[in-house]
């Protein structure tokens, strides 16, 4: 049985003579934190940030509230952030955290004339919003602050676009970047800009995700409604098309050097799938990027996924648009496919072995 | 040869921080590919397609009985709840015991038990407060967990005790299972409930797991652990909660001691010291003079700092001394 552990990775490498000794115990030394104990400083990190902000930018906001000073508040707080950011510990990239998106909301105020028009939202606020998140992507920081900035500057783009064919057709185009960048993964690790590419993979991940959520089920229409702006009566066919389309062509991708069979099997197989499913988009996304997130081997974003399908599941329960009886039937035709697909695909590999 | 899904995912991640140069990837990758094998993309899909499978067709049927339920007289709605129960212990007796269906099945049973319950008080009117509901789903799923020994099982059998107990303890119809907090001996109750749970599983997780893993152990000591410390923090302004500071004290004291030394369970170690920390800064917030004057606020930012990347430090050090060994 196989030791899935980080120091027996190690051994392994150094007896592939892949590092030598040296190498294996500097990455010794280099042990990632572990998950539960980064959260906890993450905590800790948030709540000493949130004080000594509070300290210091509720008397300024006090004295002089208007958009210079939160400009000069955003302005201070970005720089403390990036300052922060140099001194390479969890505690403190999660304080500069903290510190960089209480600063990009503040210039983003300053822009907007308040902050409730945040809220509201506007065309020059998204403007604001996408141009202060690229500015402190650039910079040299953490993954996760990397990501944040991401998603901003992705959430203002969709909030520009607005409901609609386009917003399908973003929708869309960040499924296929999340998909494109986690299969292309060994190849871009290396590069010197791995860390922000990869910021973007996740951004782009979770975007796709949330996107599925207002553009393939019924929620999105609520939530649209409640901002303000109307919603097209029927799903776009522009969305379960272009993501159908995505899964498809993953998968000719990752069968590229497998023989005819396989292509024919797993492209007609992926097809029965997607138009199975064509009345719930949201699964085939997650779907697309648990394949993509698997073949990258990086499993917080399969699970993820997995986790994403199931919440639509449920969601897919209130979608207004079709009766009970017809989800019903969608649902089971999905899921004979599916275990179709399984039984077919035993049997042709017990033949083969 | 090949290599397994974490080894490549942690020998790209070290690439992407340059602790892996590119050369050494690109060897890694000559020995065999960076990607999963065509035995695990099979793997896989054979259990994906499984459970997903399954998942999909089992809420065809569920959606399908809610498009007819208004038709439904109330004892097919019972016959379809007691058959969702009966098909989950069906599956699970005609599975491998302890393989990964056996599990889900019981688990299945667990989630189902409520669900009876709830479709029985809903149709019958019995008049029961909820927090009888809780214990009785509580008392019927506990073979279930007995038999499944899965974490997933006894976590859910936990969350539903506590949950029972809180709301058996609550007095308010305003906070619902949160009115149990502003209550001394209700914290204590509730602490009570899950250092038992604990103590159990520490002596009898062996036969209670059928994977010894610790997830059980953990949940139980934060349940017992945060109920103590919200005491604690609220203990420095109201003296009635005084003694739920003493307890935190000496529960978090013994915590860190035993999982340090003789039963080492690092996350235990951690918990106990990051909600030592949280109520070592409410009693600065409390008895610093100036009443939360800029010096006053700051020290504190300043010790969570302090406390928070010592503890860090300890902490982070004893994981590295368990790898290296």
């Amino acid at each position: 049985m196989r030791n899935d552990s980080y120091p027996s990775l190690l051994e392994r490498l150094r007896r592939e003579n892949i590092i030598d000794e040296d190498h294996a115990d500097t990455l010794v030394r280099a042990l990632p934190a572990p998950w539960w104990l980064t959260t906890l400083q993450a905590i800790a990190a948030w709540i000493a940030s949130l004080i000594i902000m509070s300290t210091f930018f509720a008397p300024l906001l006090m004295l002089g509230d208007g958009p210079v000073a939160r400009a000069v508040g955003g302005a201070l707080l970005a720089g403390a952030a990036l300052a922060l950011f140099g001194r390479g510990t969890s505690f403190t990239a999660q304080m500069a955290l903290a510190f960089s998106l209480a600063g990009q909301a503040l210039l983003v105020s300053a822009v907007a004339g308040g902050f409730g028009a945040l809220i509201n939202g506007s065309t020059s606020i998204s403007i604001a919003g996408i141009a202060v998140a690229a500015a402190m992507l650039v910079p040299r920081s953490s993954v996760v602050h990397r990501t944040a900035c991401a998603i901003i500057a992705l959430t203002h783009a969709g909030m520009l676009i607005g409901p609609g064919n386009a917003l399908a057709l973003f929708a869309v185009v960040l499924t296929g970047a999340a998909v494109a960048l986690w299969l292309t993964r060994s190849l871009w690790a290396t590069r010197d800009q791995a860390d922000l590419i990869k910021a973007f993979a996740h951004a782009t991940s979770l975007a796709a995700l949330i996107a599925a959520w207002f553009v393939g089920v019924e929620h999105g229409r609520g939530i649209f409604a409640r901002l303000g702006d109307t919603y097209p009566s029927h799903l776009p066919a522009l969305y379960p098309t272009g993501v159908a389309i995505i899964l498809l062509a993953a998968c000719l991708w990752l069968t590229r050097t497998a023989p005819t069979t396989v292509r024919v099997v797993t492209v007609g197989g992926t097809l029965a799938f997607t138009l199975a499913a064509a009345q719930a988009p949201a699964l085939v996304v997650c779907t697309a990027i648990a394949v993509a997130a698997f073949h990258a081997c990086h499993r917080p974003w399969v699970a993820l996924a997995l986790l994403a399908a199931l919440l639509y599941l449920g969601e897919f329960y209130y979608n207004l648009q079709t009766t009970l009886l017809i989800k019903s039937m969608v649902l089971g035709t999905t899921g004979l496919v599916l275990l179709v697909l399984r039984m077919l695909v035993l049997r042709w590999q017990r033949s083969f072995s | 040869m090949s290599w397994s899904m974490y080894e490549v995912g942690s020998m790209l991640k070290l690439a992407e921080t340059g602790q892996l140069a590119p050369d050494q990837l690109e060897r890694a990758g000559r020995q065999a590919p960076l990607a999963p094998s065509r035995e695990g993309w099979l793997a896989a899909f054979d259990r994906l397609s499984a459970f997903a499978g399954a998942l999909l067709l089992g809420a065809a049927v569920v959606f399908f009985f809610a498009y007819n339920w208004s038709e439904l007289d109330r004892f097919a709605r019972l016959g379809v709840a007691t058959t969702a129960v009966t098909g989950c212990v069906g599956v699970a007796l005609f599975t491998r015991p302890f393989s990964a269906a056996y599990r889900a099945a019981l688990l299945g049973a667990c989630i189902t038990t409520g669900a009876l319950l709830a479709l029985i008080g809903q149709t019958y009117q019995t008049g029961a407060d909820i927090w009888e509901l809780f214990a009785a789903w509580a008392a019927l799923m506990l073979p279930f967990a007995l038999l499944a020994r899965s974490s997933a099982s006894w976590a859910l059998w936990l969350v539903v005790a506590n949950a029972a107990l809180l709301r058996a303890l609550s007095q308010s119809t305003w906070f619902g299972f949160a009115g149990a907090l502003f209550d001394p001996q209700s914290l204590f109750m509730v602490a009570g409930l899950n250092l038992v749970i604990l103590l159990v599983f520490e002596a009898f997780g062996t036969r209670l797991l059928a994977d010894p893993r610790r997830h059980l152990h953990r949940l139980a000591a934060a349940g017992m652990l945060i109920p103590l410390a919200f005491g604690a923090i609220v203990g420095w302004w109201e003296e009635q909660f005084l003694a739920t500071t003493a307890a935190f004290v000496l529960a978090a004291g013994v915590a860190v001691w035993v999982y340090h030394r003789p039963h080492r369970d690092l996350p235990m170690v951690a918990l106990a010291l990051c909600l030592s920390i949280a109520v070592l800064s409410s009693a600065l917030v409390r008895y610093l003079p100036g009443d939360a004057n800029f010096l006053a606020t700051n020290l504190v930012a300043l010790f969570v700092i302090g406390s928070s990347t010592l503890a860090a430090l300890w902490i982070r050090r004893l994981h590295q001394d368990e790898h290296a060994s």
